[in-house]
């Protein structure tokens, strides 16, 4: 266990000491995330009310498209250089890698969607404060990034990995994306999180299966 | 390379086409017009059809998927290569002629009612299947990853479907419900029934012939892949 975790702090602290000297992942996302916050009021309807209600959405989807820049580079950064050759050949259990790249591609996206709940109450003139968006955005977030890196594991040994993370990873998020947009609009509209315990219920145990399917499958997924 | 078709896949074959053609007749003139819908609600016999073994296929491909894994038998990868393919255009003609069918009897071409979603969903999983099969190169490796993805799509179909249900829905349900339901009569019922069977059969043959095509593929593409690591050795 101690073996495990050394491992898996050395590995978030390798991406994360990358990400700052390189600036790849984080920041490219972030601002592409703030880019498409800007292009949606031109599509938006200037109405106060509707920004407001489809705030959660929109600002899922914007999470959910920038996430995936995040996702392609975590895993490629390690086809460089047959880096998973590396791992496979060294003595670390692969279920570290796969929590490490799930840790640090949710240290990213979480940060990104905390960000981006006060740029739109700003931009858009909407108010969306509350304290339970930090628990909520977190499930979002950890229920993408574990499904997400095990997809991104799949595409990097692909041909075209770059254009078939979306096609491969959407459709299987659908689940969690409905329902974090529903416990998040809740959130904003004021109402008691006691009228969605269903879908908070839903949001746990997706984020517990999608979790437990990358721990198990992981391993065969890059062992040669 | 001479390729020998067994001679029971034929009477699978022989068998189908006879099934579908008395499905057919049946639909058309045995089955009662339907009072408020009209003629358009005979589609729904083959869309019910085709919706099954889209679902079937799916199944089929994630325990086909499953038992891969644990034995590693290249068989299984072929069969799930198969219904996975053939549950694709299944899937696709179930929900263009469910929708063809929503037209006059709901006024709308789509709705997002949680059964029309998650076979759609279900066809988009199954598409991205067949270019994440495409793109890989390393046979053992590929099959592999196909299996851990159709495992994880066939996980995410049912919680598509129970994270979605709480949405209004206006698609009949067909078993289990009196309030509901369409109010078939006996001919109806009965039509429906073979003509699920039917396409049972149908299905049957061509997944006989489907993975006899991915047993021949597979092993050309096999033989392909080591003549190019064989040539990269080389130079």
């Amino acid at each position: 266990m101690k073996k495990f975790l050394v491992t898996l702090i050395a590995l978030i602290r390798k991406d994360l000491t990358i990400e700052r000297h390189t600036r790849e992942i984080f920041l490219v996302m972030f601002f592409f995330a703030v880019s498409i916050l800007f292009i949606l009021n031109f599509v938006l309807d200037t109405e106060i009310k509707t920004r407001y209600n489809s705030a959660a959405g929109l600002i899922w989807i914007i999470s959910v498209i920038s996430g995936q820049l995040c996702l392609n580079q975590i895993m490629s950064l390690e086809k460089e250089n047959d880096m998973m050759q590396a791992f496979l050949a060294a003595p670390i259990p692969l279920t570290a890698v796969y929590i490490s790249k799930t840790i640090t591609c949710f240290l990213g996206m979480y940060g990104m969607t905390l960000f981006l709940f006060p740029l739109y109450s700003i931009f858009y003139n909407v108010s969306l404060y509350s304290a339970n968006l930090l628990w909520i955005a977190a499930l979002g977030c950890w229920g993408y990034a574990s499904m997400g890196v095990i997809i991104s594991a799949m595409t990097i040994q692909t041909r075209m990995r770059d254009i078939l993370m979306p096609v491969l990873f959407f459709p299987v998020i659908i689940p969690l994306i409905v329902t974090v947009v529903k416990v998040t609009q809740t959130s904003f509209l004021g109402e008691s999180l006691s009228s969605v315990t269903v879908w908070i219920s839903q949001l746990v145990v997706f984020n517990i299966i999608f979790t437990t399917i990358g721990i198990i499958s992981f391993d065969s997924l890059m062992k040669d | 390379m001479r390729i020998t078709i067994p001679t029971k896949y034929f009477i699978f074959d022989i068998l189908a086409a006879i099934l579908i053609l008395i499905s057919f007749v049946l639909v058309m003139f045995f089955t009662p017009v339907e009072m408020t819908m009209g003629l358009v609600q005979k589609i729904f016999y083959f869309h019910v059809a085709h919706a099954w073994i889209g679902m079937l296929s799916f199944i089929v491909a994630a325990a086909a998927s499953v038992l891969f894994l644990i034995s590693n038998n290249s068989m299984n990868d072929f069969i799930a290569e198969s219904a996975v393919e053939i549950g694709l255009y299944f899937t696709i003609i179930a929900v263009v002629s469910g929708s063809i069918w929503a037209k006059p009897a709901w006024n709308t071409w789509w709705t997002w009612d949680p059964r029309l979603t998650t076979t759609t969903i279900m066809a988009f999983i199954y598409a991205g299947y067949q270019f994440l099969r495409q793109s890989l190169d390393n046979p053992e490796k590929k099959s592999r990853i196909l299996a851990l993805y159709c495992i994880i799509g066939c996980i995410s179909v049912p919680l598509t479907f129970f994270s979605i249900r709480g949405y209004r829905s206006i698609h009949p349900v067909l078993i289990g419900s009196e309030s509901q339901g369409m109010n078939m009569t006996e001919p109806m019922i009965a039509t429906m029934i073979i003509s699920i069977f039917s396409f049972t059969i149908l299905y049957l043959a061509l997944m006989h012939h489907r993975v006899l095509y991915a047993k021949i593929k597979e092993e050309t593409e096999a033989e392909k892949y080591e003549m190019e690591l064989e040539d990269e050795r080389n130079s």
